[in-house]
């Protein structure tokens, strides 16, 4: 993979198209990883694994669909663990058949700019505790630097940055997973369920050495 | 057998979450900068936990769509977002008058959430908002969209885009390139922001307004169907030029959605300029007299060779393809 550590300043840049193409699909990533994982290996663990390739690609121009190209990640993750742990895959034949079936995605235009998402996030937000939910709405809502936050709140800076580091923690939490445990809707935008059934469609063919190698190849991979 | 992992993946997002709202403090001193370079290189998963933290903190700059009414239900001391007039709208999102108040409000507003989307050399893409508007980037274009609550914000960088805009009487549709704000509610209308050229407007459909801010002067100007505005940046002098189009060369305004190059009486510089936009044409010109030579037709943007071996048979001009560069070099014929 990499063997220069990008700049954190690139990690940012890679971190904004995360969030534009890759993120929109994390539920439907975190379903399908569910279902999909063997036994002794954390549904999180793949889900670190996969977004850390996708932050160590040269590249990711030549993506054009980041959500199977994202689903082909995440299954090779897995591959290469039930390699080292030497135990028999959970994916049988009629999976990977089912996995050429057809990549025609939604747009991630559409998904981007979605206003139930929107709705999500606000609602992710209210569910904060109090202070830390203050503090969050008027870094990111009013823009406020966390210093400001710290003047006009009469707290200290580390403090303001303590609240950010919760709220950030929930949201983690709260995103790709069932909201606040009740049973609605994901902040990513669709019932796990519906999530993962939608990916098992769109899942396109993959090959056996553990690559996202097709056309969606990255230049320099 | 691999290293045994000891640390869960919920410790390691503590450890990222807290990077993430560090960085988005005072810029992280040398020491700080370090130790996270030194923690991300630890672990794969360590990068891939602060990377998805990342996204998703960015993510929740969206939230600013939601306002200052959602702010308020917050609980915190927070100055609703004043209502602000169509036309100061309009300087605002072009930076005029980004320092007043206003202005500057509504700016920021839309800041940050906005989507990117750009063409490569030769593709054509088409852009759906929610309300059912839509956007057709033509070759080698880039485009923000902001979609809030009280406009729906385009800038265009760079490029061509056909706008089918959705009537919603709430929200203005506004495209920003460089010095000119075009203002629209239900039209379909296009805007080619190229280096070489001054920004274009043409209107199909309905109206529009175009507004230029080239230097200290404002122009303003209503644009009905069939109809262009030229906007010359003040370098050029500024102008804002508006002519009615026979239907014709309407035709050949917008003939690129159909991957069609459509000229009359272009010039065969600006002809193969045009094809170049679209990959590498590979046309060269040997003499500058030939690029000057007028030609009209319409020709598939995708197949600058046969459209240069047409001219070259109607103009009776030469070809001679180079090799290996595949190089097709346009010489007056002996």
């Amino acid at each position: 993979m990499q063997q220069h550590p990008p700049k954190l300043e690139e990690l940012q840049v890679r971190a904004r198209w995360l969030e534009q193409h890759v993120l929109p699909h994390d539920a439907a990533l975190r379903a399908w990883i569910q279902k999909k994982v063997p036994v002794g290996l954390d549904v999180d663990d793949v889900v670190q694994e996969a977004y850390a390739i996708l932050a160590s690609l040269d590249s990711v121009e030549s993506i054009r669909n980041p959500k199977s190209y994202t689903l082909r990640v995440a299954y090779s993750v897995i591959l290469s663990h039930v390699r080292r742990a030497r135990i028999v895959p959970m994916m049988t034949v009629s999976d990977v058949d089912f996995l050429g079936a057809s990549d025609d995605t939604p747009s991630v235009e559409r998904t981007v700019s979605d206003r139930d998402d929107l709705r999500r996030v606000g609602d992710a937000i209210s569910e904060l505790p109090p202070i830390c939910r203050q503090v969050f709405v008027l870094r990111r809502i009013d823009g406020l630097s966390q210093r400001e936050i710290a003047e006009r709140l009469g707290i200290t800076v580390k403090t303001v940055e303590k609240h950010i580091t919760k709220a950030v923690r929930v949201l983690i939490e709260g995103f790709g997973r069932g909201g606040s445990g009740q049973g609605r809707a994901s902040i990513g935008g669709q019932t796990n369920k519906a999530a993962a059934d939608e990916a098992e469609e769109q899942l396109p063919a993959l090959n056996v050495s553990g690559h996202p190698d097709d056309n969606d190849t990255p230049g320099g991979t | 057998m691999e290293s045994v992992r000891k640390i869960g993946s919920a410790e390691i997002y503590d450890v990222a979450a807290a990077w993430v709202a560090r960085g988005d403090g005072d810029p992280l001193s040398a020491a700080e900068r370090q130790d996270l370079q030194d923690w991300l290189a630890a672990d794969s998963r360590h990068r891939g936990a602060f990377m998805r933290a990342q996204a998703i903190y960015f993510h929740t700059e969206r939230a600013r769509d939601l306002g200052a009414g959602f702010a308020a239900g917050a609980g915190a001391e927070v100055v609703p977002l004043p209502r602000v007039s169509r036309r100061r709208l309009i300087w605002g999102a072009t930076g005029a008058v980004a320092a007043a108040g206003l202005g500057f409000a509504a700016v920021k507003t839309f800041e940050d959430q906005a989507a990117k989307f750009a063409t490569k050399r030769g593709e054509i893409r088409t852009v759906e908002l929610p309300d059912g508007s839509a956007m057709m980037l033509n070759t080698a274009s880039s485009a923000s969209v902001r979609y809030g609550r009280r406009a729906r914000e385009i800038e265009l960088f760079e490029g061509e885009a056909l706008f089918t805009v959705a009537k919603d009487i709430d929200r203005l549709f506004r495209v920003i390139s460089g010095e000119t704000v075009v203002v629209a509610r239900g039209t379909k209308f296009s805007v080619r922001n190229l280096k070489s050229e001054p920004t274009t407007v043409v209107v199909e459909e309905g109206v529009v307004d175009v507004t230029q801010t080239a230097g200290s002067e404002i122009r303003s100007t209503k644009l009905m169907a069939n109809m262009r505005a030229i906007s010359y940046s003040a370098g050029a002098g500024g102008a804002l030029v508006t002519a009615a189009l026979e239907p014709a060369v309407l035709e050949s305004e917008v003939a690129w959605r159909r991957g069609m190059l459509a000229f009359r009486g272009t010039t065969l510089a600006d002809a193969v300029r045009q094809f170049d936009r679209y990959g590498d044409s590979k046309i060269v010109i040997a003499d500058p007299a030939i690029g000057k030579l007028p030609i009209s037709g319409l020709f598939s943007a995708y197949k600058p060779r046969e459209f240069i071996e047409t001219v070259a048979l109607s103009l009776n001009l030469q070809i001679d393809v180079e090799r290996p560069s595949d190089r097709v070099i346009v010489r007056r014929a002996l």
